[in-house]
């Protein structure tokens, strides 16, 4: 993969593991101490924050979850079920989670009227090779490109996911983050865990704070910090900021494409944050929200009424 | 060939058909037959018929019935009969025997079926084409099967004979695979693990007999969804619109599907989930390092589905564990009418799953069951759901590793080493035989050297006899020359950690090591020495030879000798300061000694070499044991403890060196002072002083005593006379004799 220009590689920071020790009283009560694992999982900056005797066994299993999901949805991996996908243009018997996730692609498509589209990875993939060649795509190569998009043209079955034309390409960067999230919460969830703050890229919240209180979260505005921000519990948020990756040197060029224009979004917008039960959804709907003005979004966040716009800006 | 995807076709030949491959399922994994059936079916069928290029059959393999196909004295790949290795019943009830062949990279290189019993594959179109259908599979890569599930390749299709075609696939890939992951063709290998090192399913562990207690217990784990609940689930946000239009059928409290898996590979759980009849097949189709799950449901929803009678795989469930997805085929599946626990609820689809051992599952970790809901929103549209189970045995179920995997391999190194030490010495019988009588008799001669030192003869003999077995014997033929280098691994070896097993590595020696302990506690350094140092009998042998040539020896002056003493004390003391800084380093400074050149190599050695010990020996013509006396590091190092010896077994009178010398200058080694006491440090034993002690013919001493005594006797004669004169003379009658 050509190499971007990732101005920020992370966009929120959560102040969870900042906690001084005498912040919160109830913490010494507590046996367990809070453990924080900082990791890598899809290319970003990722983290799981509990309290729990067997913290380390536990982080272990969430782990190999994590590892599990990355063989079916990094566009990174070689051996993985999204790029067998997309280099054979079919998928036989194809993993349960990318059912899940594209049916939620399905469903954020049709809402974001459209704007919402994985088939956009021809498009991506056109313009990360010409500007890592120092150019901006062709017209033409835009518009050769733009013609291979289509969310229509994914059949997707149980026994089978196909392109029904060849050169079709799927990302799920745009909810993948998220969903891997909401994974590892249920494997916590189903090992008893009650206050545990997931971030994949995206944070999902069981519970609170193991001191008490929400987990506080702060955003992070094109480098500006906004301290607790956001309070998490038993909620997922996800942010997108459109030029915190970009294509070019000059940071113009933002890695989230209109599938419609064949361009990268040209709404204003820094960061887009959402909140909803699941970080799937969240991830997806702040996904979708960049290429939106911010009636559209309003409007369509009326069909997902769990769901927040907590910043827009 | 005919080849149609089975699912294209319907009508009542394929309801039939799938029926039959049911049976078939539920057939159990036949066990493989006693001998293999490999010989008798090669012997009949030429390599070159098999694989093109194959010119012979090597010999068969122990572990695995499976022989190599060799061209020229290069193996090309493996011949195996499929019903040697898995269960290939076919539609008969009898095996479909299939000669196979894989390549060192895991491709099948041929396929032949040379027997089988099938009903409609006697004669005619079919059979022609099930065959051409075996012969089809050369080429077939297994590695991608070795995945669990398979490739869910699709099946090809023969009309009437989906059994048997289904059985030669399954039979061949299998046994493909199980002669690649044994052999490791192709990359493909068993993870190795020692046992002890990890957690494994105690099969000790009851479980109790009732379904409820089960569920209870966690030995069973349930999935129960109504139609209420997956309607919800569907209309979460996130899932599509239209979900909701297209509701489950049933009543909104009816069931969706309730269901239940549990580890059927686990002992306990069997025992009580299953028959006696059904745990056989169970065990017969769950391979070494394998396990199998049990997946029971009622309700609605199949978890089966429909889609494995097409392509084998079942696309409803998988189970994760770790970062491991593991998905089933068909042909890993026995199905059961009913659980044997008497509670059980009445369940529609009941199956055992088999896990193969590639797939690395470890029944002791928690895994989960996903279940796989589609709902069907009009003729195209799909969305999904997927529900899970979670599994987790029982703490009582499990027996925890013992040990590390390093404290495993460091016991399993340590048994080689005590398997090589056991070898080493049986095989050293002879040798350590031989040393055995002669350590006997040496012993022996010291106890009762009085005895044998009365004969100045035999114990010339005894000595020339002895020493003449140590040089053969000892030295020539066992190598048992103990040496300098032994004390300086013994040094560094306490450095960096003593281990007894480095010194039992060489029995001779080490045994002869502890008779030299025992000696210098109860003799001295002399007993080794003198009398079993192969180099020292070399010497003295030559220098007897010599003697015997007359040539003349040259006896050092005392005050010369004495300072020449220290020399092998300087020597080891310089080795043993080498030890410290380096041992490799000591070993070379150590070739002081030419015990490697004269004994171990018997002279075959570079010229500088075989130049000192040449001088060496000639030295050793004029001075006796020149090198013993002067030079030898392991002579000092001796020499040293020499002293703490328990008892003195060497007699002496009063007389010795003031004024007798003799026994001094007879002495080979010099080692008695002028002032007669033996220096233990120097002295060989070699017995020559203790028979001059004895000597009537030499000792002084002795020959004083015995004229004392011949002159007592004669004084003795003498009184008596006089005794008897006076005995006489007093006698009463004497005097009138006398007179």
């Amino acid at each position: 993969m050509p190499a971007l220009n990732r101005r920020r590689f992370l966009t929120i920071s959560a102040a969870a593991g900042a906690v001084g020790a005498g912040a919160f009283a109830g913490r010494a009560l507590q046996a367990a101490p809070l453990y924080r694992w900082d990791g890598v999982a899809l290319g970003a900056g990722a983290s799981i924050t509990l309290a729990h005797p067997d913290a380390e066994r536990i982080i272990g299993r969430a782990l190999a979850e994590i590892a599990r999901l990355e063989a079916v949805f990094s566009l990174y991996r070689k051996d993985s079920a999204l790029t067998v996908l997309n280099a054979n243009g079919s998928l036989a018997n194809p993993p349960f989670e990318l059912l899940e996730c594209l049916a939620l692609c399905g469903t954020i498509h049709s809402a974001s009227g459209g704007l919402f589209d994985p088939t956009v990875q021809p498009l991506w993939r056109l313009y990360a090779e010409s500007f890592a060649k120092g150019a901006a795509p062709l017209p033409e190569a835009v518009a050769a490109a733009r013609a291979l998009v289509g969310w229509g043209d994914v059949r997707i079955g149980a026994d089978r996911i196909a392109f029904a034309r060849p050169g079709m390409g799927l990302t799920l960067n745009g909810v993948a983050q998220g969903f891997i999230a909401d994974r590892v919460a249920a494997l916590l969830t189903a090992e008893g865990l009650t206050d545990v703050l997931v971030d994949t890229g995206e944070m999902r919240a069981l519970g609170g704070h193991p001191d008490g209180g929400a987990w506080p979260v702060a955003l992070d505005v094109e480098g500006t910090i906004l301290p607790d921000a956001v309070s998490l519990r038993e909620m997922a948020l996800a942010s997108s900021a459109p030029r915190g990756t970009t294509f070019d040197d000059a940071g113009l060029q933002g890695h989230i494409l209109n599938p419609a224009t064949g361009a990268p979004s040209d709404l204003p917008w820094r960061l887009v944050s959402v909140t909803a039960p699941s970080a799937a959804l969240a991830d997806a709907l702040s996904s979708a929200f960049c290429l939106m003005p911010r009636e559209a979004i309003v409007a369509t966040l009326s069909a997902f009424p769990s769901a927040r716009l907590v910043y827009l800006g | 060939m005919h080849a149609v995807r089975f699912a294209r076709s319907f009508g009542l030949g394929t309801l039939l058909s799938a029926l039959l491959a049911l049976v078939a399922l539920a057939l159990p994994a036949a066990a493989q037959s006693e001998a293999p059936l490999l010989p008798d079916f090669i012997a009949l069928y030429p390599a070159g018929k098999l694989v093109p290029g194959a010119e012979a059959y090597g010999p068969m393999r122990d572990d695995i019935p499976v022989v190599p196909l060799l061209k020229g004295s290069e193996t090309i790949g493996y011949a195996f009969m499929n019903s040697d290795l898995v269960g290939a019943i076919g539609y008969s009830s009898r095996p479909i025997h299939i000669l196979a062949a894989v390549s060192p990279d895991a491709v099948v290189l041929g396929a032949a079926m040379l027997q089988q019993s099938e009903p409609l594959l006697q004669s005619g179109k079919r059979a022609t084409t099930v065959k051409q259908l075996v012969a089809s599979y050369a080429g077939r890569d297994l590695k991608p099967e070795a995945v669990p599930g398979g490739t869910g390749k699709d099946r090809p299709y023969v009309s009437g004979v989906s059994v048997s075609v289904r059985v030669i696939e399954d039979s061949i890939i299998r046994a493909g695979l199980k002669v690649a992951f044994t052999l490791g063709l192709g990359g493909l290998e068993m993870p190795a693990r020692p046992p002890g090192t990890f957690a494994t399913v105690n099969p000790e562990a009851e479980a109790p007999a009732t379904w409820q207690a089960l569920l209870d217990a966690g030995l069973l784990r349930q999935l129960r969804l109504t139609n209420a609940q997956l309607n919800q689930d569907f209309a979460a946000p996130g899932q599509p619109p239209n979900a909701a239009k297209f509701p489950a059928r049933g009543a909104a409290d009816e069931l969706f599907i309730d269901l239940y898996a549990s580890d059927i590979s686990v002992p306990g759980i069997a025992a009580q989930l299953l028959r006696g009849v059904e745990r056989t097949d169970l065990f017969a189709m769950v391979e070494a390092g394998g396990a199998a799950i049990v997946v029971a449901a009622r309700g609605d929803y199949s978890w089966r589905g429909s889609n494995y009678r097409y392509d084998g795989l079942f696309d409803r469930i998988a189970l994760v564990q770790g970062d491991k997805t593991i998905r089933f085929n068909s042909r890993d599946q026995m199905s059961i009418y009913r659980l044997a626990v008497p509670d059980t609820p009445i369940l529609t689809e009941i199956s055992l799953l088999a896990i193969p051992a590639f797939a690395e599952f470890d029944p002791t970790q928690p895994w989960r069951l996903e279940l796989l809901v589609e709902r069907r929103m009009g003729a195209i549209e799909r969305t999904y759901l997927t529900y899970g189970v979670d599994f987790a045995l029982p703490a009582n179920f499990i027996t925890p590793a013992v040990m590390t995997v390093a404290q495993y391999e460091q016991a399993a190194e340590r048994a080689a080493v005590v398997a090589m030490r056991n070898s080493v010495w049986q095989n050293k019988s002879v040798e350590l035989a031989g040393l055995a009588v002669m350590l006997a008799v040496l012993t022996a001669a010291f106890f009762f050297q009085s005895y044998l030192t009365r004969s100045a003869g035999l114990t010339f003999w005894f000595r020339i006899g002895y020493l003449g077995t140590t040089l053969a014997f000892l030295g020539w033929y066992s190598n048992a020359q103990l040496s300098i280098v032994n004390l300086m691994a013994l040094a560094s070896s306490l450095q960096s950690g003593f281990d007894w097993e480095t010194f039992l590595m060489d029995p001779m020696a080490f045994i002869l090591w502890f008779s030299v302990a025992a000696a210098l506690i109860f003799w001295g350094r002399g007993a080794y020495c003198g009398w079993l140092c192969p180099f020292g009998a070399m010497q003295e042998l030559t220098n007897r030879l010599a003697k015997a040539l007359h040539i003349p020896q040259w006896t050092l002056p005392w005050g010369l000798h004495e300072r020449l003493w220290a020399v092998k004390y300087i020597i080891f003391l310089g080795l043993f300061g080498a030890t410290l800084t380096s041992l490799d380093t000591a070993i070379r400074y150590a070739e002081v000694e030419p015990f490697r050149t004269a004994i171990t190599l018997k002279f075959a050695r570079a010229w500088p070499y075989t130049l000192y010990l040449s001088v060496l020996l000639f030295i050793g013509l004029f001075v006796e044991r020149f090198f013993c006396r002067y030079l030898c590091p392991l002579g000092a190092a001796l020499a040293i403890p020499a002293r703490i010896r328990m008892f003195d077994w060497i007699k002496r009178y009063r007389e010795c060196g003031s004024p007798c010398q003799i026994c001094s200058n007879e002495c080979m080694v010099q080692s008695i002072h002028p002032t007669g006491e033996i220096n233990p440090n120097e002295c060989l034993s070699c017995l020559h002083c203790q028979v001059q002690y004895q000597s009537k013919s030499v000792c002084p001493v002795v020959i004083k005593q015995v004229k004392r005594r011949e002159k007592v006797a004669q004084g003795v004669h003498a009184v008596e006379h006089v005794i008897e004169r006076t005995h006489h003379a007093n006698h009463p009658h004497a005097v009138k004799v006398a007179e």
